[in-house]
């Protein structure tokens, strides 16, 4: 990335992010609308045994942020389009990014169709849905074209207020809830408890963007520890909401539930406040989580578009993705018909572009002789610059 | 977000919040479909929130008795939803249904099902699922048109009534109608609280009996107690038991529950044989009749162990009535399940809810005397 003189605050180092930073973007980026929607899939698929699931699944998570972050470090300063391009040819490689291009974008354009559905039936029933999505790309171009650092600090404190709505959460449900719910433990056997970590991995899109992060790192020490401890917060937050929901519900009504965190939220009281209401405050957080995301997603796509077409500056990829993103929006989608297509294909579609893509460019690199062992120092930002 | 509250901005003024709501079966309909009968508070006498047209009607009465406390609105639909939408008809302002309280259903109502009326409580953002549910022994519509003493809102009765299910638990949990729907799915059966009419004022007591959806039959206040002494739904009870010198006289005990067991101890005619276990910790409340001193450790026996017993036989009648009923109240299935999973896959149940031999005992320890030993003696 150049630097843009005259450009105020928005200097070169907007694109520089602390290692520490990895861990944030990660669950900024994998969170999304999962915690809300991801746990009646799992639920649905290993029963009450469902809380099993996520635990089981971090091993092949960290396999996968590991294999990610390999990539990276033997292609020091390289995003997924200088990767893709040095390993598979042009003919190869360009394709492959348009994918993953095409990817974030449509799974953008996902998360906002359902935010302004969820916004619609939920809290704003005579706002007509085009208005919040338009609201939400607006708001993404402005954050986006600032660059990584200022995203991955608004980031920060949205992890910040994940964790401390889910403790309030936590305790307001814990004394409604009944912990036999959970028993027998693993009452159908291991069977569908793999299931659900099979669906809980299709979940976990969204890590794929260290991919892009190479460049943007002060330093390599330390990213794939950062990245770790991201998935690992993930994961054990998504558990701790797992655990709730079947204890507060029972396997068989999470199942039922269309959005079932947000009606664990609806269903919680504040002791002396029988009237308060506290799902359109999650509501409005969640909110700003998709919008983490959505940005993140555009970035990403821009940022691809930059670099595979040379560009100096990022905020004419930017509006262009963003365009692109209005465009997908504005299609007339039934949100049930969306849920029930993007349900069962995410789970074939999560580890083609967290897991085997990455895999075959590390593997053919390696073949080829490309890249090189990770070291401790990587080359400066201004090495990476010149390539 | 500030864009959006071009179209969904509304006054206060201009919402009616809806905190009671009773169903009832549709007359002249055949029994099909729903009277909807809501409670709203009455804001101010100079803006009265709608009522105006053939459905609303201003109940209760204020200090002065000029001024009516909430204003009753009824619809009528071939559903529930139906039936709610049909208030608007009816109210000026726009029902505002996110605060409320209460859902009455008539037995009537509850004896056809409660699936209809729970399916859209569950399904709509703007109802409050949190509402607690009620059977009501007779109209439901009735009820809501009654001012409780105190409380001119029948609703906020209703609510309140949690709050002395801690002191009194002679009624069934007050559950929301989320609890109920998952407690139900669970067990395909739930205990409901029953409240009534009874010369024109409002008791909540005994159980409404809800199996696969609808109303069974009722459990007295006694057996209601047992229930849920065995579902651990206990935190005090008072309890009033004979006095152990062989007259007829009782004592009065608040018994705290202190903890319980089951479990399974062999097995008679095939069948698994469940040793429940309940300890409960007691403070006496009034000794007047009984001439036995507390103090006493022996005699103190003696009153713990008249206590014990009646606690055995509210509880047993209890598991007497489901296992006579066949119907599952005492959620043993869901226990065997759960903690004896092998167990549970060798049987057949509810089939077998009757054929299960469960043995109830109970210990009661007077710790507190209160601040008298023995009873005051006027001579």
């Amino acid at each position: 990335m150049s630097a843009r003189p005259g450009d105020g605050a928005r200097e070169r180092d907007n694109d520089t992010i602390p290692t520490q930073a990895l861990a944030v973007l990660l669950v900024a980026a994998v969170v999304d609308l999962n915690f809300l929607g991801a746990p009646r899939a799992i639920v649905a698929a290993a029963g009450h045994d469902a809380w099993l699931s996520l635990p089981l699944c971090l091993p092949a998570f960290l396999l996968t942020v590991w294999i990610l972050f390999l990539l990276i470090q033997r292609h020091p300063r390289m995003t997924l389009v200088e990767i893709s391009r040095d390993v598979l040819g042009p003919f190869l490689g360009v394709p492959v990014v348009l994918l993953y291009g095409l990817f974030w974008l449509l799974s953008a354009a996902f998360l906002i169709q359902l935010q302004s559905h969820l916004f619609t039936r939920a809290l704003l029933p005579n706002t007509p849905p085009f208005v919040l999505s338009a609201y939400a790309i607006a708001l993404a171009v402005y954050l986006a074209r600032h660059g990584l650092e200022p995203m991955a600090r608004l980031f920060l404190l949205l992890v910040t207020a994940l964790v401390l709505t889910l403790v309030p959460l936590v305790l307001l449900t814990v004394g409604r809830s009944d912990p036999g719910r959970l028993l027998p433990v693993l009452e159908g056997g291991w069977r569908p408890v793999l299931h659900g970590a099979w669906v809980t991995y299709g979940a976990g899109h969204g890590v794929e963007f260290l991919l892009m992060a190479g460049p943007f790192l002060a330093t390599y020490r330390g990213g794939l520890k950062a990245s770790f401890a991201g998935t690992v917060l993930v994961n054990v937050l998504g558990t701790v909401v797992i655990l709730l929901l079947i204890m507060r519900f029972g396997a068989q009504d999470v199942a039922n539930h269309s959005w079932p965190t947000l009606s664990l939220v609806a269903v919680v009281e504040l002791p002396g406040f029988t009237g308060f209401r506290l799902d359109p405050l999650f509501l409005s957080l969640w909110c700003v989580f998709v919008f983490a995301a959505v940005t993140f997603r555009l970035y990403l796509a821009a940022a691809a578009a930059q670099r595979l077409l040379k560009l100096t500056h990022i905020q004419g990829p930017v509006v262009a993705a963003a365009a692109v993103l209005a465009g997908l929006c504005a299609v007339d989608v039934n949100p049930l018909d969306l849920l029930h297509w993007i349900g069962p294909l995410i789970q074939w579609i999560t580890p083609v572009f967290t897991l085997f893509i990455p895999l075959a460019l590390l593997a053919v690199g390696a073949a080829k002789g490309l890249g090189r062992p990770p070291t401790p120092s990587p080359p400066t930002a201004e090495e990476g610059a010149s390539r | 977000m500030l864009a959006a509250g071009c179209w969904d901005y509304r006054d206060l003024e201009r919402r009616s919040p809806i905190l009671g709501m009773a169903v009832d079966s549709r007359p002249d309909a055949g029994g099909r479909g729903y009277k909807v009968t809501v409670e709203i508070p009455y804001p101010a006498l100079d803006s009265p929130p709608g009522g105006g047209g053939g459905g609303g009607d201003r109940a209760g009465g204020g200090g002065d008795g000029s001024q009516s406390s909430k204003v009753i609105v009824s619809g009528e639909g071939g559903t529930l939803g139906a039936a709610l939408v049909s208030l608007n008809a009816r109210l000026e302002r726009q029902p505002l249904w996110e605060h409320l309280l209460a859902v009455a259903l008539s037995d009537s109502v509850a004896r056809e099902g409660v699936s209809p009326v729970i399916d859209p409580v569950l399904r709509g953002i703007f109802l409050n699922a949190r509402a607690r549910l009620f059977i009501v022994e007779g109209s439901a519509e009735q009820l809501l048109t009654t001012t409780p003493d105190l409380q001119p809102l029948t609703s906020r009765f209703l609510r309140g009534l949690e709050e002395q299910f801690a002191e009194f638990p002679r009624f069934a949990r007050v559950p929301d109608v989320r609890s109920f729907d998952h407690q139900h799915q669970e067990t395909g059966v739930a205990l409901l609280p029953r409240v009534a009419l009874v010369a024109d004022r409002l008791v909540a007591e005994g159980a409404a009996i809800v199996h696969s959806g609808r109303l069974e039959g009722w459990l007295d206040a006694d057996t209601t107690e047992g229930v849920n002494w065995w579902l651990g739904n206990v935190k005090t009870s008072v309890i009033e038991f004979p006095c152990p010198d062989g007259s007829e006289n009782t004592v009065t005990l608040r018994a705290r529950a202190a903890g319980s067991t089951l479990k399974p101890e062999g097995s008679a005619d095939g069948y698994p044989v469940f040793h429940a276990r309940f300890i409960a910790y007691g403070r006496l409340l009034d000794l007047a009749r009984c001439p036995i001193g507390p103090d006493r450790p022996e005699e103190r026996r003696r009153l713990e162990e008249s206590a014990a017993r009646l606690l055995e036989r509210r509880i047993g009648s209890a598991v007497e009535q489901a296992q006579q009923a066949g119907i599952d109240f005492i959620r043993l299935g869901l226990h065997i399940r759960r903690h004896h999973p092998d167990l549970w896959r060798r049987m057949d149940w509810p089939a077998d809810l009757s054929r299960v031999r469960i043995r109830v005992s109970a210990r009661v320890v007077i710790d507190d005397a209160g601040d008298w030993y023995r009873p005051p003696r006027f001579h």
